[in-house]
């Protein structure tokens, strides 16, 4: 245990931003085609997963409540202290996106397009999404919730091979929107009582402002989940992302939604809205069905990722609005898996797709030949279909638990579209896969992966298993 | 009897720069474009050291100087240097003649001084209209005859606009008998002593500091005069006098027609909303750069007027970090404006900086930078403007109003997501000049002030404070 | 100190699984050896070993008990299971067919470690996670694509199911222990539902009818593995539910019917296919199809399970059928059809032991095995597999069967008595096996069609796959770009369209708007005034 833990926090948030200083300055030349600055964000994220693991020591297992915090002073009219503080909710998560946005990072590795402008826009991303997950006040919470909107944007625009910009638009202003919702019923509720996120459920408002104050809260965080009607542009703009990165990126946003939900409504939703959370729970399993369906006849495998991740997405989101707060943990630690799980099948079909690309080979059967790449990616998706793997299998199961008790017929479809989800993954697993004797003449150029890559993706696999038998590894 | 004068010392100089010019223009024949900016410079420097000096002292019944007036010419000086100093580099790079504009710079400066103390009501609408229907002369700069159109339509309409208010300023006169503005305040207290003569004169005064501004629904002046002059007139007309205006406005609605206000509350409050969507569409609607920026600034001045009023320590306070963080940012843009040249030409279409962002990503990512401040994304700037405002109007329960203000974000950042795909997004098309090392010193020092202050802004803010609640 | 044999046996699956081919190969397959006469000795109380206990911190705030202790009753399975797999080594090792051995029998350890951990089971939580990560093992094992693509879609449906009962009941009644799951039918919601659940996991898992597709796949693969894992694995591990969750099964009146229907489904579908069958390993897939419906039938109709005769029963069923995927046309002369008749005269003896005192299911039983075992003797010629067996491994062939045959006539009580109607059947065999009279008949079902189709699977992409399919399209067009493009997202693009359009015209000569502006402005004054003031 290390006293005084409060400064690795600021070590935690400081170092993205010397990354994000050492990138714009860091040269580059023809030979090194974008290494030096990679190497930069690579290094960035490893410092950081480092002080991550120093925290995880430092943090209290079993204690629902923050740890480790540090305040600040911003302004004095209105009273204004921004808070930080961790717990082992909020940990695993933070770890998993490091992780995700690390893998993406491996996952350009050879990318030559504007590499420096990823990577700054990477970290600047990750830094926004560090300060969302360690805010404990309403104001820091917000700040970070809005600002992670522009990195995004740019990624997505720059290196998204967005044709409608159209779509981009509605993407940000949509994202936007929410924000604005969120930051005015925060002001509301600030201008009443003085509250941190925990004790926000203490605020008593009239009826009607009660109303209008939870229900931009919620319209705010759901905006972030691909929900029906939304789903369309959010899943237009992620069947567009072809580099690697820029998609994990884009598939870490409804994180945010979720993240938010738990944290406001972490035991009960308040009561004026209560009679709604059916209409929600309602269209989002109307949602989860309808996206897993298009998913499995879609050809494209960007959409079945993405299919993929708003049905996990919405599980998390209708688990959190149970109403109990004992299957928190769960959750965390599933999405630590689940997040880390599809950044590497992210990687390994783009990967699989520049090479086939470059080598002029048709994709029905390329892994034929490709033993190393074939393991890892059959492992990432059998983990991903919930395989006993990784922590995903057992807390998944706590979470259906709580969904099946709460209500059968529901969760029946829920149960269905994930199910079809999963169907999606393994569909083009075996497509990538397959093998007949016709086949075995053809297709004799094995494509392969860098050595670099290889090494993460092993150590990943060692990771997520350890996820499975340990999940509290990093814990004293 | 002099030191009773001597607080106009700065004003004195201003004048003696004008002069200067006037001078050096007539009798030396080898003046360059830098030649006024030089002069020009010395006198802002002196004037603002002399208003610092002098920041309490009154000059009679007709101009005092407190807290509050320093903190807007202080600004005011401020912006005036900066965009003295962009404004050179121009002149200098085209070779053109400059006289005209710092003697309109020291001119208005010195107009806006006299307004911004003033305490008297024909004192400021003198002084505001000679601002005003000075602008001809910056308007018409390096204008052909041709294109003098909208020249010929901006003199006629200051004309009007100063005519109207000194109508207004003579008839409260005539029932007053009296400028002051103290006095009139008294007299107007009493509710059996109001006619409907003094509410027009309230009118005539108020609605031309409106117009002046570019407030909707008379905001119709202003995108044009913008969008046609050159850089560094536009560059102006939209930074510097908003201050004064907002300054003054404050200080006569507060000290001299305040038993009126209550009325006139509605008119603030539907001129906001139609400043704001207006401004909101506006900005949508063109493809010219400084046009798009103009009707954004409609929107911001009519989110100013709505957290404005009804006028309080806390509603001032929340109104003036708006503003200033506009006008800061709103700078930034004009910075980065005077860095967009292609073969000498200074660009402002939308089509002709596609792809900057290949070429000068330092730039492209300032103007990012000052963009998203306006929107009043946090962590920049602008978030620290629309907190104040969004609570000012929570605080005051005004949850429409704020709907309104929020809704009408969305369309206006519709218009700067088109300006950063553009730059960032588009293939370029265009090779773009060096830009001059003047024009990134002041791109990162106007970021460097905007980082400080929202990393700590509780000591300036704290400051500005105390100086804001000096005019009540 | 006294080690643990499970962590022996994990330590010599995970060297052979990464060792190198070359250089370490033997070691390893004679270590894998070692752990499993370790095992069984341990297993045969010839000395003490410690029982294997962990406290699995599986979630944050939940801990899991893992037990590896077996009881009296599970005793019998695990040597049972251990012996099974030192001779699937021991095939391994001596077959020539086998590329990669040490990663095989690597596999083959998990594989029985996984049993072992789901036949002690005291909780879901350890035999849920024992029964997925087995079907990963297996997934491994396969190396042929069909194959690893139907097991994997069936298993995975099969895990997910699994992992629904577990929840419901964990939601239930917050409490994982298999041994408490009696005592919850008097009050469980739902009952027909998890039964019907459990059932289809079940059947999935032991490949009955309908759900056998994954297991017909597999004839591509080399004779060892397919016979391991039709009897080792899986459909083992089904049966491993089955017992488990029997008193799950139990809370619903249609568990036991379903069962039966299955099960003789299963029967006459495998038996079918063993007849019109050419490939000897599809007839291998389709006689493990007929052992597992014998199995399920015993289950259903007799009143409890003996696990000695089960491991009997299972143990002669292997070796038939390794001798089934082993013999053909290179194999000359009357010796296959003997040892077919031994391993076949030891598949009856057990099951008539197994069946127990059910006599319809006996004779009935031994009627189905008589003819498809006859049947495939006769037949073995006609193999399409031209297996050249070492010697080697011919050798330990005969030594299996005549150790298993021998041990079953060992084991049966009162085998004396039987010795009889042994011999007639005996006789009765060879004459249909040396005549074969259905060759004929059969003659007719040699088309492709019949041969390499697999009506199942198109039956499930025709009712089930399509569907979905067409459903996903549909719902893409008419959602998301009839509805939402066509008509939400492009009424509110026209309507700015027009606000901007409304606006250039209001701005667009500046006279006449700035006449109209400043009216308007006045207007809002005059009314502000007149309800401020004058009102």
């Amino acid at each position: 245990m290390i006293e005084n833990a409060e400064f690795l926090l600021t070590i935690l948030m400081s170092v993205p931003l010397l990354g994000i200083f050492f990138s714009a300055i860091s040269k580059e030349n023809p030979e090194s085609a974008g290494r030096n600055v990679l190497s930069v964000g690579i290094l960035t994220v490893i410092t950081n997963l480092v002080i991550l693991m120093l925290i995880g020591n430092n943090l209290i297992h079993g204690s629902a409540s923050l740890q480790i915090m540090k305040k600040f002073e911003w302004l004095n009219t209105p009273k204004i202290e921004f808070l930080f503080a961790v717990d082992t909710f909020s940990l695993p998560l933070i770890a998993a996106v490091h992780i995700a946005i690390l893998l993406g990072f491996f996952g350009v590795l050879n990318n030559s397009y504007r590499q420096k402008t990823l990577v700054i826009l990477a970290l600047v991303f990750l830094e926004m999404m560090i300060g969302y997950l360690l805010a404990g006040d309403l104001f820091s919470f917000y700040i970070f919730f809005e600002a992670m909107l522009l990195p995004l944007f740019l990624l997505v625009g720059i290196l998204g091979d967005m044709h409608r910009q159209d779509i981009l638009y509605r993407f940000f202003l949509y994202n936007l929107l929410g924000a604005s919702l969120l930051f005015m019923a925060l002001c509301i509720l600030f201008n009443h009582q003085h509250v941190t996120i925990q004790t926000i459920n203490t605020v008593v408002l009239s009826r009607n402002l009660e109303m209008i104050v939870w229900g931009a809260i919620f319209i705010a965080f759901l905006s972030r989940i691909p929900i029906w009607p939304f789903h369309y542009w959010i899943s237009s703009v992620n069947v567009n992302i072809s580099n690697p990165l820029v998609f994990i990126i884009a598939n870490i946003l409804p994180l945010t939604g979720v993240y938010g939900l738990i944290r406001f409504f972490p035991l009960t939703a308040p009561g004026i809205i209560a009679p709604y959370l059916l209409v929600l729970e309602i269209i989002s399993i109307i949602t989860m069905v309808v996206i897993a369906l298009i998913g499995f006849s879609h050809r494209d495998v960007q959409y079945k990722i993405f299919s993929y991740m708003t049905v996990y997405y919405i599980l998390y989101l209708l688990g959190a609005l149970l109403p109990t707060d004992a299957l928190l943990s769960n959750i965390g630690f599933s999405i630590f898996s689940w997040l880390i799980i599809v950044a590497a099948i992210e990687v390994i079909i783009s990967h699989i797709e520049k090479e086939r690309q470059q080598l002029g080979l048709p994709e029905y059967g390329i892994l034929k030949n490709a033993k190393t790449i074939s393991f890892a990616l059959s492992f990432f998706v059998l983990a991903a279909v919930g395989l006993p793997l990784s922590s995903m299998f057992l807390n998944n199961m706590f979470i259906f638990a709580g969904l099946l008790t709460y209500n059968l017929k529901m969760a029946m479809f829920i149960l269905f579209a994930i199910i079809l989800s999963s169907v999606n993954l393994l569909q083009h697993l075996f497509y990538l896969k397959y093998s007949d004797n016709e086949n075995s003449e053809k297709n004799v150029v094995a494509i392969d992966m860098p050595s670099p890559i290889i090494i993460v993706l092993g150590a990943t696999i060692l990771l997520i298993i350890t996820s499975f038998i340990n999940p509290l590894w990093y814990m004293e | 009897m002099l030191t009773d004068y001597i607080a106009l010392l700065p004003e004195f100089v201003l004048a003696l720069g004008m002069l200067t010019l006037v001078l050096v223009n007539a009798f030396r024949h080898s003046n360059t474009p830098k030649t006024f900016y030089t002069l020009s410079r010395i006198f802002i420097f002196i004037s603002a050291a002399l208003t610092a000096l002098f920041y309490n002292q009154n000059i009679g019944e007709y101009l005092h100087n407190n807290a509050y007036t320093t903190l807007f010419k202080m600004l005011l000086y401020f912006f005036t240097f900066i965009i003295c100093y962009l404004s050179a580099k121009r002149f200098v790079s085209k070779g053109l003649p400059s006289f005209s504009f710092y003697t309109m710079m020291l001119f208005n400066l010195l107009s806006y001084s006299v307004a911004i103390s003033s305490w008297n009501v024909l004192l400021l609408c003198l002084s505001l209209s000679a601002a005003f229907v000075g602008n001809i002369f910056l308007v018409k700069i390096e204008k052909p005859e041709e294109e003098r159109r909208h020249v010929l339509y901006y003199i006629l309409l200051s004309t009007v606009v100063a005519l109207i208010m000194l109508s207004g300023a003579a008839m409260l006169y005539y029932h007053l008998k009296t400028f002051d503005y103290r006095v009139i305040e008294e007299f107007l207290s009493v509710r059996s002593n109001l006619i409907w003569q003094h509410h027009f004169a309230f009118t005539c005064v108020v609605g031309g500091i409106l117009l002046m501004m570019g407030v909707a629904p008379l905001h119709f002046w202003f995108s044009n005069v913008v969008g046609k002059s050159i850089l560094p007139v536009a560059a102006y007309l939209s930074v510097v006098p908003v201050f004064a205006y907002f300054s003054c406005l404050v200080n006569v609605c507060v000290n001299a027609f305040y038993p009126l206000l209550g009325w006139f509350n509605t008119v603030f409050i539907v001129f906001g909303i139609l400043s704001i969507f207006i401004g909101a569409i506006g900005a949508n609607s063109e493809n010219n750069l400084r046009k798009i920026f103009a009707f954004s600034g409609l929107y911001y001045i009519g989110v100013t007027l709505l957290a404005l009023f009804p006028i309080n320590d806390n509603s001032l306070m929340s109104a003036f970090t708006y503003l200033l963080v506009y006008v800061v940012a709103i700078c930034g843009i004009y910075t980065i404006f005077y860095g967009y040249r292609s073969k000498g030409k200074y660009l402002y279409n939308l089509d002709d900086i596609k792809g900057v962002a290949t070429q000068r990503p330092f730039l492209s990512a300032a103007i990012l930078v000052f963009m998203i401040s306006l929107i009043g994304t946090p962590p920049l700037l602008g978030f620290l403007g629309k907190l104040s405002v969004i609570n000012s109007l929570v605080i005051g329960h005004r949850y429409a109003l704020l709907a309104v203000v929020l809704f009408s974000m969305l369309i206006l950042a519709y218009a700067y997501l088109k300006i950063i795909t553009v730059v960032y997004f588009e293939p370029r098309n265009n090779a773009f000049d060096i830009v001059d090392r003047g024009v990134y010193w002041c791109m990162v020092i106007n970021i460097i002030i905007m980082l400080i202050a929202i990393i700590n802004p509780k000591y300036l803010m704290h400051d500005v404070e105390l100086m804001l609640v000096a005019v009540f | 100190m006294a080690i643990n044999f499970v962590f022996i046996l994990l330590f010599s699956g995970i060297l052979s699984f990464f060792a190198p081919k070359k250089h370490v190969a033997y070691l390893c397959h004679l270590l894998i050896l070692g752990a499993f006469g370790y095992g069984i000795a341990a297993l045969s109380d010839c000395f003490a070993t410690p029982d294997l206990t962990v406290m699995w911190e599986a979630m944050p705030n939940f801990h899991v008990l893992l037990n590896i202790v077996p009881v009296a009753q599970t005793k019998v399975l695990a040597l049972g299971l251990l012996i099974f797999g030192a001779v699937s080594v021991m095939y391994n090792i001596t077959s020539a067919e086998e590329q990669s051995k040490s990663f095989l029998n690597g596999l083959v350890v998990f594989n029985i470690v996984l049993l072992l951990v789901a036949l002690c089971s005291t909780n879901y939580f350890q035999l849920l996670a024992a029964i997925g990560m087995a079907d990963v093992v297996v997934y491994s094992m396969l190396n042929s694509y069909e194959a690893k693509r139907q097991y994997i879609y069936g298993n995975f449906l099969a895990d997910f199911l699994l992992l629904n009962i577990f929840a419901i009941i964990l939601g239930q009644h917050d409490n994982i222990e298999i041994v408490d799951s009696g005592g919850y039918s008097t009050d469980w919601h739902h009952r027909d539902y998890i039964a019907i659940i459990l059932l289809t996991c079940i059947l999935i898992k032991s490949g009955m009818a309908f759900f056998h597709s994954a297991y017909q796949k597999m004839s591509p693969l080399s004779a060892n593995r397919l016979n391991f894992i039709l009897f080792m694995t899986t459909p083992l591990m089904g049966a491993v539910i089955l017992n488990t969750l029997q008193d799950v099964l139990d809370i619903s009146r249609y568990s036991l019917p379903i069962i039966r229907i299955f099960a003789i489904l299963t029967i006459l579908w495998g038996a079918c296919g063993t007849f019109v069958m050419y490939n000897n390993h599809r007839k291998c897939s389709y006689m493990a199809m007929v052992f597992w419906g014998l199995y399920f039938c015993a289950f259903s109709w007799l009143s409890s399970i003996n696990p000695l005769s089960f491991l009997m029963f299972l143990g002669m069923a292997y070796l038939f059928n390794t001798v089934l995927s082993n013999v053909g046309s290179s194999m000359q002369g009357k010796i296959p059809v003997i040892t077919m008749l031994v391993a076949a005269i030891g598949y009856m003896l057990a099951w008539w032991n197994f069946s127990g005192t059910n006599i319809i299911l006996a004779i009935a039983g031994e009627g189905v095995i008589f003819m498809l075992t006859a049947h495939v003797a006769s037949t073995y010629k006609n193999s399409t597999i031209q297996s050249i067996l070492p010697a080697i491994s011919r050798l330990w062939l005969y030594i299996t069967i005549i150790g298993g045959t021998s041990a079953v006539f060992y084991l049966i009580p009162d085998i004396l008595r039987l010795l009889p109607h042994i011999v007639v059947i005996a006789i009765f065999w060879c004459i249909v096996a040396t005549h074969n009279p259905f060759a004929y008949r059969i003659e007719k079902f040699n088309t492709e069609n019949i041969q390499t189709g697999d009506i199942t699977t198109s039956i499930y992409e025709t009712m089930l796959l399509a569907p979905l399919q067409i459903t996903g399209r549909v719902l893409r067009l008419t959602i998301d770009i009839v509805f939402l493009e066509r008509t939400v997202i492009s009424s509110i693009k026209n309507a700015i369209r027009f606000l901007i359009y409304i606006f250039r015209r209001l701005h667009s000569n500046s006279v006449l708007s700035g006449i109209i502006f400043s009216l308007l402005g006045a207007l809002i004054i005059a009314f502000a005034y007149y309800n401020g003031v004058v009102k």
